[in-house]
């Protein structure tokens, strides 16, 4: 029987987990490729603490090819551009076209014949969408780990003036009114918050949280209503009093519209306009899916059936336009499979969400300022294992109903990094179960009140330290890397 | 942030504040936070 080809576009959380699990479940009955522009694995959620110098590039990233020779799956350098789910009417097969990005064969363009295609290429980092963002203009990113670096240093030599007394105005949080991500942005305000006291110059600073979220930990999930000390308590609140605490300015429901060397334009939900003066931004950009220009076998586009306007992958989610009212979990794709052609599946960033999961919001402007949905992380890794498992259980001839991994039966544990170091460390640590808010299984409060809570201490810090560790081994594929779950 | 504004929001008192960084308390939190965790993981699986 000849050998099944599952080919992976994306090395990152996702797509690496789908790769060494596919491994695990087939070993020598397919052949898997991995498609990855990047040669290094990055362990994203700890970029934050590149971005105050408490961790250096190194500790967040590894090379990829050690492992997939070990593993015995093939790694190539490139970017898929082209999707040819049909073939063409020569040849019906499968196929993708990818432009190669390693230093030798750079711009050589390839094709990729696939039995099976899972679409795991993460986000593209749309900074072009607000003037003056991110690091090629006035502000600085840490989504990756390069991006972390630079912000690094440039704190540090802010931390260097203010300690000589000097007054700055630190902004950190969202580039645009429909990004995600806030999580990393209140953990990066934090943690330098922390850097800053660590260095007795927190009294010359301004620190000042922006964001698109209409409320404060809101996190681009509606909020969380957590147990705390005997109550439901919203998570606003919560927020709300970790702010005030850190004396941490915030301002809510902004959607940022240019940025200069030294003032950040921003739309407000109310849709008046206002600009603040700044030394040091930290933004994050909005996020676009990775187009892959689909054709069908007669070499027709048909990009706009496989994609979303915003280049996300369409799968088995309910696309069609609903009030935030109507909103249901069954909303929300099980498989991530796409409709149209079945061996095609899109995880992490890369699939298309059927909506926000925060309430939508405009200004009377008709500007969007609503958090995108987050699905980085724990849920995005599961993902990856479980579409492995799907597809390997298709060629394995197993009669197993496929496995689900909605978003709205999913739970995910978030430990959001409130300043690191071992004694002075500290974090939030939340659960929440569903990540999507369900509330036709649990009125109430739209998650399992027993299974969502929140907690500020620094056994949080120790608890994301290991979890550091611990992720990076599994991504590593060491010994028993499979017995640590996602 | 003045005092005064300070007044609408949640704040922690001295035990709490305390509580969060006392090493013997962490301890038992960080065994207690992991369970859970662990508990949502499995669920997850």
């Amino acid at each position: 029987m000849e050998r099944k080809k599952i080919v992976i576009l994306g090395a990152g959380v996702s797509g690496h987990t789908a790769a060494l699990y596919a491994k695990k479940y087939l070993k020598d009955k397919a052949d898997i490729t991995v498609v990855s522009p990047e040669k290094d694995y990055n362990w994203i959620p700890s970029n934050i603490w590149v971005g105050v110098n408490q961790m250096s590039e190194s500790d967040v990233l590894f090379p990829l090819l050690p492992v997939y020779k070990k593993e015995e799956i093939n790694f190539i350098r490139g970017k898929g551009i082209e999707l040819y789910p049909e073939g063409t009417k020569d040849n019906q097969k499968s196929f993708i076209i990818y432009e190669a990005t390693d230093e030798k064969s750079k711009g050589e363009k390839n094709n990729l014949y696939y039995d099976y295609l899972i679409n795991a290429t993460g986000p593209k980092l749309n900074f072009g969408a607000t003037k003056g963002l991110g690091p090629d203009f006035h502000t600085y990113s840490v989504c990756t780990a390069n991006h972390a670096t630079h912000a690094g240093a440039k704190l540090k030599s802010h931390i260097e003036e203010m300690k000589k007394g000097k007054k700055l105005t630190l902004v950190i949080g969202m580039g645009h009114g429909t990004c995600t991500c806030e999580g990393a942005a209140f953990e990066y305000v934090f943690n330098v918050d922390t850097e800053l006291r660590r260095n007795n110059v927190r009294d010359n600073a301004r620190l000042i949280y922006l964001s698109n979220e209409a409320e404060l930990g809101d996190f681009g999930v509606d909020g969380i209503q957590l147990e705390m000390a005997g109550y439901i308590t919203p998570s606003n609140i919560m927020a709300e009093s970790l702010f005030t605490e850190q004396n941490i300015e915030w301002i809510l429901g902004a959607h940022v519209k240019n940025i200069t060397e030294t003032q950040i334009e921003y739309e407000s939900l109310d849709g008046s306009t206002s600009t603040l003066n700044y030394d040091f931004a930290m933004l994050l950009p909005p996020f676009q899916g990775h187009l892959l220009k689909t054709f069908n076998k007669d070499g027709v586009e048909i990009s706009e059936q496989i994609f979303t306007p915003n280049q996300f992958m369409k799968v088995d989610a309910d696309y069609s336009a609903k009030k935030y009212q109507d909103w249901k979990a069954s909303d929300w794709p099980k498989y991530y499979q796409n409709p149209t052609y079945k061996n095609l599946f899109a995880v992490g960033i890369a699939f298309a969400p059927p909506h926000q999961i925060s309430e939508p919001r405009k200004t009377i402007n008709g500007t969007v300022i609503t958090p995108s949905p987050p699905r980085t992380g724990m849920p995005s890794a599961i993902m990856g294992r479980i579409v492995a498992r799907n597809i390997a259980d298709q060629i394995l001839g197993n009669n197993n109903p496929p496995r689900s991994a909605s978003m709205a039966e999913l739970g995910a544990a978030c430990i959001a990094s409130i300043g690191a170091g071992f004694t002075k460390g500290s974090a939030v640590s939340i659960t929440m179960n569903p990540i999507v808010p369900n509330f036709e299984k649990y009125p109430e409060t739209g998650r399992d009140i027993k299974s969502t809570f929140g907690e500020i201490g620094r056994a949080g810090h120790w608890i994301k330290r290991l979890l550091h560790t611990l992720f990076i081994y599994k991504a590593k594929a060491k010994l028993f890397w499979w017995i640590i779950p996602e | 942030m003045t005092t005064k504004e300070k007044k609408y929001y949640l704040r922690p008192n001295k035990s709490t504040v305390f509580m969060r960084s006392f090493i013997p308390w962490q301890i038992y939190r960080f065994i207690v936070i992991n369970i859970k965790m662990l508990k949502m993981m499995f669920k997850s699986h």
